[in-house]
């Protein structure tokens, strides 16, 4: 629904890009547009300019800004370099005058409402000027004086003149006569919206009438208006407040108790939530009536107001949810019908009074578990996927405790929310959007349910079971699956579902550490499933580190895990591998001998599955000094058995990277062993080894044979900063002779990215570190070579000559090249460095980036 | 990721010391000052440069212009006839030795040590300039990128350095005692009988808010196959070290088989409650490793010496790991079958009078294939190596010779060990059997027990592991002893 709408917009917005687009391209011959960012799907579909772009041109001496809406760039950069251009060459109508011609209407336009509001002001104030006059003359002199002030406020909207009106309340309020009370009432009556903070805090000083003025405040309030002044007579006054006024004023005070989220991050809006609190104690009924309203509304603003009124209710009366559960939870199941969202709502909007209405949910979950439970359950049996999701979110929220490292309080409403989700996961026949709603079994439990979790251990596990079923038919699908799109939906729900089976065993296995009686249960659990389901079994075996955090724990799961880890079922030995990789570090020490013995069994199994795990496992699970040398022979062992295709790469990899950190001597690694496992790793794809702790492993093969050209290699034959990055540290830390082999390759790969200034640069680094300085100099000239010279390339071409002329300096000075002197190179550097100066001055003001923003252009 | 480019900053300081060491080489200057100035732009540029041998390059040359600068003074001191004009070219001297010491394992440019060297010698003026010429002359590598900076860290507060750090809370296990003995390596205890295990632990500490130590048995052993005590000790009166001891029982349920690892007890220590601080190490023999073989209800050939034998074997082989459990397995099952074939031997006389190889290698087979374990898995003559084994089961090879001459002790079997180990070697095991028979006209025999044995044979890949035993036959009539 609301995904349909963005996309419209962004089509939408997609065409006026390119009709502004042809405008850009009308307006001059050398203008362009240039795209900044990557391209997004709907983009892709349409072949529309969707996303920032903005306006180019060789002879333009300032870049502008890039925009959504590719008309505000290119008006920015018209005003930056294209009023005084004497370059540009116009090429037909309709270009840019265009856009330019409807901003001066829009200008215009905004001028003439400022004009009128301007006349109806001076009108207004002209008609209040004349009732002051005639009330002065019935005033005593003494008096004359506050409506002299009440002019000037008037007049000016100056603080200093409300707080003189304030301070003289408060010093001589027997000059307020009735006279000036009443008028004060009619003002704000009206209501006179600049008058309203100074008339109600003077009314209040005075101790007027206080049934007037609470109903003056809640008016004020509605208007949101002086809304801290009024709120303190609210509240001063509660008993003299006209329930009626209360709706009309909701919107104001549920705004007040719960202004909406700012889009600007790190902003905090401050609430009062004391006036709707003081009212709902008060007058009950009007606040629920008012609710009620706003709740049976089609309006989102209205919704949204009622829900988060709830919200802040709730702090005060738990129940306040609960009566209003019915209505929200059908808006929610049916929203299309019962909320009105229009073209200027995003997904964020949507999502966001999505979020209150489940947190109102929530709450009435809370207070009211079984009944709430029950108006869900009706509106599930019709429901979708997305339905679904939207109801249950407020089950899954639950299970979030409010603030950072806080405990979850276990109530009854979790243990019915648990069952409700773990059912629809075990009923459900496709989990399209439901992974968003049982990701929370993906990861650990939060603290403080390890009561709830034990006493469901059993059905916790039973619905793992249950899964297990549909897991199976999932991986027919997926064999039969015959296009790649479907099989990757098939093998995403898969995933899914695995992870889901995964995190209700962990759940319960990480509730079992310090239950005995819980890891009974799970053990028998264990024992009481098939061997033929060796997947369920495995995923269970490999969650038994997770009781075995204590001595206990550890002495009743031994034996399963020792089991599994000499039993006939490769997958259950592999599961048993990895439990030993997650075991607790303090539990390590306690493991007995005989079980490492079993472990290195592992690492020569004939099973893939099974010897990978074992070397997975290696990297974190350390053992006892003394099975060094063994290790050391099975995993070398293990090198050789895989060098020999590429089928296994990545594990080979990892058995490479195991090696050469945990086991292989320096002297080693310098020889024939060395030599070898570099032209395994030059084997590869450059990935598999990246992947595989690049920048250790190359740091330890530094001295080894061959290691520059693998090195060069991959940076050859990889592009992005993120990679390019780890690969020119390795090459920092290489010895300069290795740099200086592999020059020549260093030089063909800097030609061919002589546009990306962090290639070119470090290669400088690293070239004329090893005293490659002939190839350094002819890269840096390249790169002069490369780059236009126009107006807008200037200062990047003349610092491009900076770095050719230090190039050249420094191989003068080493006396490898001699066509300039060593003064010539010097002169030309401080003339190049003036020029880009004198540059940098010269379009200084252009090249503001906030000028456009701050309205400094011309045509603002 | 990269934190901004510093080339022209740096570099502008690189030529302005290019410049200052190459008016330096002009004998009648004195640009002391102008060298120093162009040292501290170098170390600014230093400070700021990402790539960090060019930072300390930089960092060394700015250190040399600083000496130089010396150097200079001294040149325009003596031309000057100013007094005591040596001591710049003492303080440059003593600044290079600095110098060195701080450069000559950093990795900077190579040239900066070698052309730097002559300053340690300088001892006219015309070498000053010289000097400033070679330092000119060395390429430096060119940095480009900037530094990344980040925000220094805030010191930790007075009270938490001056904290004493408690001490480390360690559990130490003293002493293990089954009935009144030290626990031994392997310790024997009769199945289904209880005896004793006493415990004694020293705890460094007791970790404020713990209330019990718990030392319990952790083991892969199913729970119903033993009882062994956990031990429980509350919090003793006084301050620690404490050394304490309780007494318990430990019983194994069932009797092991020859094949079977001994059981192992690893005791684990733990404070309760769990929140209470947990000991970072615990050390000291807390192993049990407990045999559960009874060979006089279970025995293994029905001679008792030979049973024990086997069990040593065993234990000694199974100490080496590059022999795979499953051929250890097979190993015993012959060594089993063959040790009771022994015995019989000696027992009944069952090969009187001189046998040829044939007629050994027919009675072994008969014999090994009586014993319902090996039965049909035992293949005659398989091919190994180029030649022919006589026997093998489940890939454990068997050679059998005959010793018709003389008698034969272990040690002469050593002869026949190239050969047995060349047919294990090329079956890809690291043990097999080697069995002989010893026909030899005899006055006496020896106990069977002590003609079994291990033999080692090494390769480079490591040992190769020949169980050999030696069955005697033609043995003597009591009867011809007594004549």
């Amino acid at each position: 629904m609301s995904e349909d709408r963005d996309i419209r917009r962004a089509i939408e917005s997609g065409k006026k890009n390119r009709r502004t687009t042809e405008l850009i391209h009308n307006w001059c011959r050398h203008a362009n547009v240039k795209k900044c960012g990557g391209t997004g799907l709907i983009e892709a579909q349409t072949g529309l300019p969707i996303g920032h772009h903005a306006m180019a041109c060789d002879h333009a001496p300032a870049s502008g800004m890039a925009t959504w809406d590719l008309a505000d760039a290119a008006l920015d950069f018209h005003d930056r370099n294209c009023i005084d251009c004497k370059h540009r060459f116009p090429v037909r109508l309709p270009n840019l005058s265009e856009l330019l011609g409807e901003r001066e209407r829009a200008q215009a336009e905004q001028k003439q409402i400022r004009d009128l509001e301007e006349s109806q002001r001076v009108a207004a104030l002209a008609s209040r000027q004349e009732t002051r006059r005639a009330l002065t003359e019935m005033l005593p002199a003494t008096s004359q004086t506050i409506i002299e002030q009440l002019g000037e406020l008037d007049d000016g909207r100056h603080e200093d003149q409300r707080t003189k009106l304030i301070e003289t309340a408060k010093l001589a309020p027997e000059i307020f006569t009735p006279e000036i009370i009443e008028h004060y009432f009619q003002m704000l009556e009206a209501p006179e919206s600049w008058f309203s903070a100074v008339g109600l805090e003077t009314l209040f000083l005075l101790n007027a009438d206080p049934v007037r003025l609470a109903r003056c405040a809640l008016t004020a309030i509605r208007d949101f208006n002086a809304t801290n002044m009024a709120s303190k007579i609210v509240l001063e006054h509660i008993a003299h407040v006209d329930p009626s006024l209360i709706a009309g004023a909701f919107r104001s005070l549920s705004l007040l108790a719960a202004p909406p989220d700012s889009h600007f991050t790190g902003t905090v809006r401050t609430t009062t939530p004391e006036p709707l609190l003081a009212l709902y104690h008060h007058y009950p009924d009007a606040v629920k009536a008012a609710i009620e309203v706003y709740l049976d509304s089609k309006n989102y603003s209205a919704i949204e107001n009622a829900a988060r009124a709830i919200l802040v209710i709730e702090q005060q009366d738990k129940s306040i949810a609960a009566p209003f559960a019915r209505t929200i939870i059908a808006k929610l199941a049916r929203p299309e019908l019962l909320i009105d969202l229009n073209e200027l709502h995003s997904h964020h909007d949507e999502h966001h009074l999505f979020h209150d209405l489940q947190e109102v949910i929530k709450s009435s979950l809370k207070a009211a578990p079984q009944e709430t439970d029950e108006l869900v359950s009706s509106f599930l049996t019709t429901a979708d996927s997305k339905t679904t999701l939207r109801l249950l979110s407020a089950y899954e929220s639950l299970f979030h405790s409010d603030g950072w490292r806080e405990d979850i309080e276990e109530i009854e409403a979790h243990s019915i929310a648990l069952r409700r989700l773990v059912n629809t996961a075990t009923s459900m026949v496709k989990f399209d959007d439901l992974w968003e709603l049982l990701g929370m079994f993906r990861s650990g439990a939060q603290k403080g349910l390890e009561g709830l979790i034990r006493k469901e251990a059993s059905y916790l596990l039973g619905a793992a079971i249950l899964l297990e079923r549909q897991r199976l038919e999932l991986a027919n699908e997926q064999r039969q699956a015959k296009e790649f799109l479907a099989y990757m939906g098939i093998n995403n729900q898969f995933n899914f579902l695995v992870k889901m089976q995964e995190g209700l065993v962990g759940w319960v296995a990480g509730a079992a550490a310090d239950s005995p009686e819980t890891v009974k249960i799970y053990l028998e659990t264990l024992s009481g499933i098939p061997e033929d389901s060796p997947h369920l079994r495995g995923i269970m075996i490999t969650a038994l580190s997770r009781p075995m955090g204590t001595v206990e724990g550890l002495n009743l799961a031994l034996p399963a895990l020792y089991s599994a880890l000499v039993g006939s079922s490769q997958q259950e030995r592999a599961a048993a591998i990895r439990a030993l990789k997650e075991i607790d570090s303090a539990r390590r020490n306690d493991l007995p001998r005989l079980l490492f013995e079993i472990f290195l069994t592992t690492l020569c199994d004939p099973y893939r599955i099974v010897h990978q795990s074992a070397v997975h496992t290696l990297e974190r699970f350390s053992l006892p000094e003394e099975f060094r040398p063994v290790l050391k022979l099975l995993v070398r062992n293990l090198v050789f058995a895989y060098s020999h295709g590429e089928d296994g790469d990545e594990f080979l990899a990892e058995c490479i990277s195991l090696y050469v950190s945990q086991y292989a001597d320096k002297e080693e690694l310098v020889g024939d062993m060395g030599a070898l496992l570099v032209s395994q790793l030059a084997r590869m794809k450059p990935e598999i080894f990246m992947r595989s702790h690049f920048e250790w492993n190359a740091k330890k093969l530094k001295f080894s044979p061959g290691i520059g050209a693998l090195v060069v290699k991959l940076l050859r034959e990889t592009s992005s900063d993120y990679e390019t990055e780890p690969i020119f540290r390795v090459l920092r830390g290489l010895p300069p002779a290795t740099v200086h082999a592999e020059r020549k390759s260093l030089e063909g790969v800097a030609m061919d990215r002589l546009d990306n200034v962090d290639s070119i640069g470090s290669l400088i680094e690293l070239l004329t570190r090893s005293g490659a300085l002939t190839e350094a100099e002819r890269i840096a000239k390249a790169v002069v070579n490369s780059i236009p010279d126009t107006t807008r390339d200037h200062q990047r071409r003349q610092f491009a000559s900076l770095l050719h002329t230090a190039t050249k300096l420094e191989a003068t000075v080493a006396g490898v090249q001699q066509d300039e002197t060593v003064e010539q190179l010097i002169q030309q550097w401080r003339q190049t460095i003036d020029d880009i100066e004198q540059d940098r001055k010269e379009y200084e003001t252009r090249r503001d980036l906030l000028r456009g923003l701050l309205g400094k252009n011309q045509g603002n | 990721m990269r934190h901004g480019v510093i080339f022209s900053e740096a570099f502008s300081a690189r030529i302005r010391a290019i410049e200052a060491l190459r008016t330096a080489t002009e004998a009648r200057v004195n640009n002391a000052q102008a060298m120093r100035n162009a040292a501290d732009d170098l170390d600014a540029a230093s400070i700021s440069c990402d790539y960090g041998v060019a930072a300390a390059s930089y960092g060394a040359l700015a250190g040399l212009l600083r000496i130089t600068s010396m150097l200079v003074e001294w040149r325009g001191a003596i031309l000057d006839a100013a007094q005591d004009a040596d001591r710049f070219l003492r303080s440059a001297k003593a600044q290079y030795r600095l110098w060195l010491e701080e450069y000559r394992a950093a990795e900077i440019q190579r040239g900066l040590l070698e052309n730097s060297a002559a300053i340690d010698s300088v001892a006219d003026l015309e070498q000053v300039g010289n000097i400033c010429h070679a330092l000119a002359a060395i390429p430096l590598p060119i940095p480009f990128f900037a530094a990344a900076v980040y925000p220094s860290r805030i010191p930790k507060g007075d009270q938490q350095q001056d904290k004493e750090p408690p001490v480390e809370l360690k559990v130490a296990f003293l002493q293990f005692e089954i009935d009144g003995e030290p626990a031994k390596q392997v310790h024997f205890l009769t199945p289904q009988m209880t005896h004793d295990l006493e415990i004694e632990v020293r705890v460094s500490r007791w970790p404020e808010g713990a209330t019990t130590l718990h030392l319990r048995p952790v083991t892969v052993e199913l729970p119903d196959t033993y009882d062994f005590s956990s031990f429980q000790f509350a919090r003793p009166p006084g301050e620690g070290p404490f050394v304490i001891r309780q007494r318990g029982r430990a019983v194994l349920k069932f009797p092991h088989s020859i094949h079977a690892r001994p059981f192992e007890f690893k005791y684990a220590a733990e404070f309760s409650p769990r929140a209470s601080e947990q000991p970072v190490a615990v050390v000291g023999h807390r192993t049990l490793r407990i045999e559960g073989i009874d060979l006089q209800r279970s025995p293994i050939t029905g001679y008792q010496a030979m049973d024990r034998k086997l069990l040593q074997l065993r234990d000694s082989l199974r100490e080496n790991r590059a022999i795979a459990e499953t051929d250890l397995k097979s190993s015993l099952v012959l060594m089993t079958a063959l040790g009771s074939l022994a015995c019989r031997a000696l027992h009944g006389d069952l090969y009187p009078g001189i046998r040829d190889e044939p007629q050994f290698q027919r009675d072994v087979r008969e014999a090994l294939r009586i014993a319902p374990e090996i039965a049909s898995e035992l293949e005659e003559h398989p091919h190994a190596s180029g030649g022919i084994t006589d026997l093998s089961f489940r890939g454990i090879r068997i050679e059998l010779k005959v010793e018709q001459q003389r008698r034969i002790s272990l040690d002469d079997c050593n002869r026949f060990l190239g050969q047995t180990a060349s047919y294990v070697i090329a079956t890809g095991k690291r043990i097999g059997i080697l069995c002989v028979l010893d026909c030899s006209k005899k006055d006496v025999a020896f106990p069977a027990e002590e003609n079994l044995g291990v033999l080692k044979h090494q390769t480079k890949e490591g040992d190769v592991f020949i169980v050999a035993l030696i069955i005697q036959g033609n043995l003597p009539t009591p009867s011809s002893l007594s004549k």
